[in-house]
């Protein structure tokens, strides 16, 4: 019975949407200053996933907390990059200016640790002034800082001043190249919420992903987040269940319906389109986007993600072949002899630090080598991985492992090897080696 | 961490105050009812409310467990719809106490020595978890060290909100006896 009358009162509230609304505005109770510290507490050294729950309860309290926020963010970077990402991201939503003041050069320093967490609560209620200042991080190399800004930029852009809803579609035509398949997505449902509802074929190529990193299944990941993302639009799946692989007969004949969905209410919505911005979303998704073949043979791998330089995925195969990136990667030729001469070099690596496999303190920047293991080239491949918080850590990588990294980003061709329209590809080694040298240090130059 | 008391905020808080609707009484009531009415036969129909249920049912009823063992998907599990104080879908609440095999990653900053640790889709979860993004794994007869690479668990699956101190601090637990 208990459970009856919740439920009514929900179903109740449901029905009522003025008092839904008024009983979230009301404030609810008074938080003492103890109460509040506690609750900050949580929200820096608990438990991760007990962390966004405290800051996310710190940003309902409202002023009170803000003001000890406030008082404990200092006027550093430093200070700033103490309060933890969990607090960080939800500063923005305390419609204070101060804190505005303090996340901007945080956003606009690269050494920053927690900047994917700096774009999110800049982007939470973005100002119309700042258009300009973000348009420029749709560029950056850390694909959360991209998405954030893409999200800053349709709030800003949605809000009845048409001088700025104009620039925002070419802006958001372009991140459906970005090589993040996340911020792909992320473009391709706000363009269809702008009448671009051809965007929306990018993710039935993503239905279609069935790729991997090694043991890391991008392709299935990718398959959720495109069936959830179209769910979201209210769009039938047609019974594609992401779980399965796509060859599967009933998602082969999902994926055909749902083509024909896809592609009618592209029609609709062009129709209504100006013709000037019709043919905004190209006929044809591009080759970054589309379902790439099996990569065979992958011997070395090197993963970096970083909160300070972005992420890459980089493999060596068997037959001397750099392959970048996921979904449909970059693939170029090397020398031949290189990954057996890089193999070479991750058997030392093992053989300085035997039984060692991790190294530094869990945070948001992480060095991945993998590797066959020595002696057992037939066995699973080994994982070394250095991962690194907000403090400096000097000398965090083994100097043999440095010998690798140095050996790694050495193969890496020059770039003009590489195809510079290629966003995975432009300027590599250069960015790989910023990414090492920010994660456990510098390595070699060539 | 502090001690936790499972019905407040952090402790020592007060409950919430009192939220004024500005609406007459009886219209309330009579919403009430209405919403008793649309939400009765989802209620009367959802044998699955309580998460774990099943399985105290099915133990009460002397059924002997079954010793099959469901292969899971941990992206699938990640992916389920949740939202706080809601039945999770049915096909999860089906494993509950189902032994399953689970791949996945054991969280970066994972310590040894441990009983038990967060089994993650990707090893970087980057220090922010979601509820739903992870399983804690209980470990019988074994305590952790971290390995860095996927890893396959087999164990008892049991799903559904263990809340301490107002958070929630997990969705999906899998007890294993020991480490691979």
């Amino acid at each position: 019975m208990n459970r009856l009358v919740r439920l009514a009162a929900v179903a109740a509230l449901a029905l009522c949407p003025s008092v839904s609304v008024q009983a979230q505005e009301t404030p609810a109770r008074q938080y003492t200053p103890e109460q509040i510290d506690r609750l900050i507490v949580h929200a820096q050294s608990g438990s991760a996933v007990i962390r966004p729950q405290a800051a996310e309860r710190l940003a309902r309290i409202g002023k009170p907390a803000a003001d000890r926020l406030l008082a404990m963010a200092g006027t550093s970077l430093g200070e700033l990059a103490l309060l933890g990402p969990s607090l960080i991201e939800v500063l923005g939503r305390f419609d204070d200016p101060r804190f505005r003041a303090l996340l901007w050069p945080a956003m606009e320093d690269a050494e920053f640790p927690w900047r994917p967490a700096v774009s999110r609560s800049l982007a939470h209620r973005p100002l119309p002034a700042e258009w300009g200042r973000l348009q420029g991080f749709l560029e950056d190399p850390i694909a959360p800082v991209r998405l954030a800004t893409l999200d800053a930029l349709a709030l800003l852009s949605s809000d009845g001043d048409a001088a700025r809803a104009v620039p925002f579609e070419p802006l958001a035509v372009a991140r459906l190249t970005d090589e993040n398949d996340v911020v792909r997505r992320r473009a391709a449902v706000l363009l269809d919420g702008r009448g671009h509802s051809r965007a929306l074929l990018w993710l039935l190529e993503d239905l279609q992903r069935t790729d991997t990193y090694f043991d890391l299944p991008t392709g299935e990941a990718a398959r959720y987040a495109a069936a959830n993302a179209l769910q979201a639009l209210d769009i039938d799946l047609a019974g594609f269940e992401a779980y399965l692989p796509p060859t599967t007969e009933t998602n082969q004949a999902a994926l055909g319906s749902l083509k024909e969905r896809l592609l009618a209410r592209a029609r609709a919505s062009e129709a209504k389109l100006p013709d000037a911005t019709r043919a905004l979303v190209p006929r044809t998704v591009p080759a970054i986007a589309r379902v790439g073949g099996p990569v065979e043979g992958a011997r070395l791998g090197l993963l970096l993600k970083s909160c300070r330089r972005g992420d890459y995925y980089l493999r060596w195969t068997d037959d001397d072949q750099l392959i970048i990136g996921y979904g449909n990667p970059a693939r170029v030729k090397l020398p031949e002899g290189t990954t057996r001469r890089l193999m070479a070099a991750a058997d030392t690596a093992q053989e300085a630090n035997p039984g060692k496999v991790y190294w530094g303190r869990p945070g948001c920047d992480m060095e991945s080598f993998r590797m066959p293991r020595v002696g057992q080239p037939d066995a699973r491949l080994q994982q070394l991985i250095l991962s690194k918080d907000e403090r400096p850590a000097p000398d965090l990588r083994p100097a043999a492992l440095s010998t690798l990294g140095a050996a790694m980003a050495a193969s890496i061709p020059t770039d003009d090897v590489l195809d510079a329209s290629d966003p995975r590809t432009r300027e590599l080694a250069q960015r790989v080696r910023g990414a090492f040298a920010s994660i456990g240090g510098p390595v070699a130059p060539r | 961490m502090e001690a936790l008391s499972p019905s407040r905020g952090v402790r020592g808080e007060e409950p919430p105050a009192e939220t004024s609707y500005h609406l007459g009484m009886p219209f309330l009531v009579l919403l009430l009812l209405i919403g008793g009415v649309i939400a009765a036969p989802g209620v009367l129909l959802d044998r699955s409310w309580k998460v774990g249920g099943q399985v105290q049912a099915a133990m009460e009823r002397g059924e002997a467990p079954s010793n099959e063992v469901v292969e899971v998907s941990i992206l699938r599990l990640k992916n389920a719809r949740y939202r706080k104080g809601r039945p999770l879908p049915e096909w999860v609440q089906e494993l509950d106490g189902k032994k399953i095999s689970l791949w996945g990653y054991m969280a970066i900053g994972t310590l040894e020595g441990l009983g038990e640790f967060e089994l993650v889709p990707e090893s970087c979860e980057c220090g922010k978890s979601k509820v739903n993004h992870f399983v804690q794994v209980t470990l019988d007869d074994d305590v952790t060290r971290f390995i860095p690479g996927r890893i396959t668990l087999v164990g008892t699956f049991s799903c559904g909100e263990v809340e301490e101190d107002g958070f929630i601090t997990s969705v999906y637990r899998l007890s294993t006896d020991q480490l691979p």
